[in-house]
């Protein structure tokens, strides 16, 4: 019976390990914030899109890059 | 999604520096403090190249990876980002990433050196957008404002692209067709890990046929 006891107690001993907490200084990453297609909220902003409207936002980026770095478009 | 990414046109760049004023002037950047710079190889001999170099918001960002309190983020356009509240201006960032980009603001009598500081792609950072705290820390947030980084959009040659990288490369592309050379990219393969663009030409392997050969 007594060995039983001991054995029961050195395993609850080996399972005291399993319980030490993550050293880690962080557990994952930063808060990354509210997306861009959010917007800010302000008038101020480039038209031809809605704010909060994540499809509108991409393809007017995609429209603006075209728009404003591709002369390509303009001259042919 | 888009998936925000840079491209220096090498052939297209003036070395007009008009990117790095664009940087400074839209984020109001302090004294010291080079988010963006124009770098040129072989400087005064024929066939020199300059190239705009900045924060190329990786991939698989080396900055993200060696920092000590996880002050890294990306958003969900591939944009890095970091978060000052909880760096502490270690500076390992700035060993780890290979193009240069974390900057330390040195303020006071004795040089002390602050948080870092570097490209955010003109997204801001954690903050509110549009908020003051938000431009005091990082800057304009012009992608919250339906905008491009100014640096790009400043660019007289348009030899620095920024946008979504499918976009940005389609134009590239066209580029290189229409002039028939200049397909380099230089930092793309490092920084988006390209096989394609940016990287030497495969090494020829030595021919394993013996035919022919006594």
């Amino acid at each position: 019976m007594s060995t039983r006891i001991s054995a029961a107690v050195v395993c609850l001993l080996m399972l005291a390990a399993c319980s030490e907490p993550s050293q880690e200084m962080r557990t994952g990453h930063d808060s990354q914030g509210e997306p861009e297609y959010k917007g800010t909220g302000s008038e101020f902003v480039a038209p031809g899109w809605k704010q909060g409207d994540q499809a509108s936002w991409t393809s007017e980026m995609k429209a603006r890059t075209q728009r404003g770095q591709n002369e390509y478009n303009k001259i042919n | 999604m888009a998936r925000m990414k840079f491209v220096c046109d090498a052939e297209r760049c003036i070395e007009c520096n008009s990117c790095v004023t664009a940087c400074k002037n839209e984020h109001e950047i302090p004294w010291g403090v080079n988010r963006r710079r124009v770098v040129t190889l072989n400087d005064g001999v024929p066939g020199e190249k300059s190239i705009s170099v900045a924060c190329m918001h990786c991939s698989d960002a080396p900055c993200m990876a060696v920092c000590p309190v996880n002050c890294f983020y990306r958003t969900e356009e591939g944009v890095v980002l970091h978060n000052k509240d909880t760096c502490i201006g270690c500076g390992y960032c700035s060993y780890a990433c290979p193009f240069g980009a974390p900057q330390f603001p040195s303020e006071g009598a004795f040089g002390v050196r602050g948080k870092m500081d570097k490209c955010t792609f003109c997204s801001g950072g954690p903050e509110e957008h549009g908020s003051a705290a938000e431009f005091e820390k990082y800057g304009r947030n012009r992608l919250a404002e339906g905008k491009l980084p100014a640096c790009a959009e400043m660019c007289s040659t348009k030899a620095l692209l920024a946008g979504d990288g499918d976009v940005v490369a389609d134009i590239f592309r066209t580029r290189v067709v229409q002039r028939g050379k200049g397909a380099e990219v230089w930092g793309w393969g490092t920084a988006y890990g390209s096989q394609q663009a940016g990287q030497p030409p495969a090494q020829q392997t030595p021919s394993t046929d013996t035919k022919g050969k006594s």
